[in-house]
């Protein structure tokens, strides 16, 4: 863990500067579920202060290779990712990695709204308190921050202290994207955040995603390809576990270069 | 035409209406006959038990044969000491076997294993499971205790706690554990921190059932607690509870001993009713 994480940070402090830097780095991901492979030898670069889109047809391994970012699948024993996941230039799939400081420096939403059975407030506090020692005032602004920051801080300013499921299920998403975003990771993985959501509360989430591009490093997974077109920077369209292609949005929309691509366009 | 053809369609039809009748009337009455035994229980239990309700139940303790008055407080004191002590180490134990169950199963081949032998917990006979504590605490200790009550009737409680709970614990949207691990916060925290606190309800569901079944649980302590003439708040002696002192009463040829023991068993059975109905009204409201 040391070496890596170490690694990490310096090279955080050096390449503050330079605008797209490549924070993520995808070489030969493969996925398997049991015996099953999933994700076959994938090559992508992610780069700071963009928005990209993972787009393609349901089981193409959009959510699995989010998944394997954060090792989120080793919650379950029968999953295992293979290749190289360069954070950094570190690879955080070796087995000496701190998962959770790599968790707190790489966040993740859900499709569906899972607040905390706490208040709006502790939902917030929850993952500060874990990992910082800060006071509670220091908390109560952070808190404060990112609930501003999720455009959701005028709505529930004046009941901090209801409970998390008391509220809508937009709200309930922003809440959850205020939780990660509070603790100030690098890469925001959103895991179709909007599948779950009715039109209104979808725009919402959109704007905000386009907001937070300038403080994050952003990927996307969207079944929704009108969704990836409006907010992505870049898009990369997956079939069958493999990156059919990968380019900057306005131009994967305009001229798909891949057959594939332009009839799962076409499509919708 | 038709006419003939409904005639001869006719036979078949109505057997099968009368087969169908004949099961609908067979279910009817097999649920007639299970709530007429238990409205029959109940029945003889107020008639018989009624009578020796007072207010001395709660306040003396069980006197000497042939001698009027006299109550239960010994018992029913001692009934709550030795239920006690065994929730106190049933339901951790319970809930920490229950989440090894649901959060932490590994590859799962010593979960299966665990849970195999939680069944067979659950259905092993409550005498066996007194003469065992009787063999491994009472006679090592050298004498009948309490405590050696409460141990047992632990050992009927957690099975019981681990099933409901385990159940509990898997209803639990599987979203919620990621989210919370997705934070970066550890397995464990996660799981005291948000699992416990969603799933509280229903852990708290487990332990009153649990503590519902065994507060009649008679077998286990007639090897362990015994019984006791007097009060004594002392889990080290042997103690005074309710089953035991309903056994011994029923058993005996002295009339007001058999009045206290009718007065004991609507003591246990309203507090198991009470128990079932608070659990079940704490599982829906959470």
């Amino acid at each position: 863990m040391a070496n890596s994480s170490h690694a990490a940070k310096q090279d955080h402090k050096a390449e503050a500067a330079p605008h797209k830097a490549a924070v993520l780095e995808l070489k030969k991901l493969c996925f398997f579920y049991g015996t099953q492979q999933s994700l076959f030898d994938v090559n992508l670069t992610f780069h700071r202060g963009q928005v990209t889109a993972l787009m393609g047809p349901s089981g193409c391994g959009k959510s699995t290779l989010i998944r394997s970012i954060n090792r989120i699948y080793e919650l379950y024993p029968n999953q295992r990712a293979a290749g190289e996941v360069l954070f950094h230039g570190a690879n955080v799939l070796e087995p000496g990695i701190d998962v959770n400081d790599l968790r707190l420096k790489i966040g993740m939403v859900f499709q569906k709204p899972t607040p905390f059975p706490m208040t709006i407030f502790e939902n917030v506090a929850f993952g500060l308190k874990r990992h910082y020692k800060m006071t509670p005032a220091e908390i109560e602004e952070r808190v404060e921050w990112a609930l501003t920051k999720s455009a959701l801080w005028s709505e529930v300013k004046d009941k901090l202290h209801k409970a998390g499921t008391a509220l809508s299920g937009g709200q309930q998403q922003r809440l959850c994207i205020a939780r990660t975003v509070a603790l100030k990771p690098e890469v925001l993985l959103l895991d179709e955040p909007t599948s779950a959501l009715d039109p209104l509360s979808t725009v919402k989430i959109e704007e905000l995603v386009r907001e937070l591009r300038q403080d994050f490093t952003i990927i996307l997974v969207s079944h929704n390809v009108n969704q990836a077109r409006r907010i992505s920077d870049e898009t990369v369209f997956m079939e069958a576990g493999r990156v059919v292609e990968v380019r900057k949005t306005s131009e994967l929309f305009g001229s798909p270069k891949d057959q594939r691509t332009k009839i799962f366009i076409e499509s919708f | 035409m038709q006419i003939s053809i409904n005639i001869s369609a006719g036979p078949s039809i109505s057997a099968r209406r009368i087969k169908d009748w004949v099961f609908s009337a067979l279910c009817f009455l097999a649920a007639v006959f299970g709530i007429g035994v238990l409205a029959l229980i109940l029945y003889c239990l107020l008639k018989l038990g009624l009578p020796g309700l007072s207010l001395s139940l709660f306040t003396e303790s069980t006197p000497p044969p042939s001698v009027e008055g006299g109550g239960l407080a010994n018992a029913i004191v001692g009934t709550l000491i030795i239920t006690g002590i065994a929730m106190a180490i049933a339901a951790p134990v319970g809930i920490l076997i229950a989440t090894m169950l649901v959060e932490f199963p590994g590859k799962g081949k010593l979960a299966a294993l665990v849970r195999f032998f939680n069944d067979v917990l659950l259905s092993a006979p409550s005498i066996l499971v007194g003469l065992f504590t009787y063999a491994f605490m009472v006679r090592t200790l050298g004498h009948f205790s309490g405590l050696a009550g409460s141990v047992a009737l632990a050992f009927i409680a957690i099975p019981m706690v681990v099933r409901t709970a385990e159940g509990v614990l898997a209803l639990l949207p599987v979203q919620v554990r990621e989210a919370a691990v997705a934070l970066g916060i550890p397995r464990w925290k996660v799981t005291v921190l948000i699992i416990w606190r969603a799933a509280a309800g229903g852990i708290v569901t487990a332990i009153l059932l649990a503590t519902a079944r065994i507060t009649g649980e008679t077998a286990p302590l007639l090897f362990t607690a015994l019984s006791n003439n007097f009060f004594t708040g002392n889990p080290m002696q042997p103690m005074a509870n309710l089953p035991v002192v309903m056994f011994n009463y029923a058993l005996s040829p002295y009339e007001n001993w058999q009045n206290l023991a009718w007065a004991g068993a609507i003591l246990i059975t309203v507090s198991i009713l009470g128990l079932s109905v608070v659990a079940r009204i704490f599982f829906r409201t959470r």
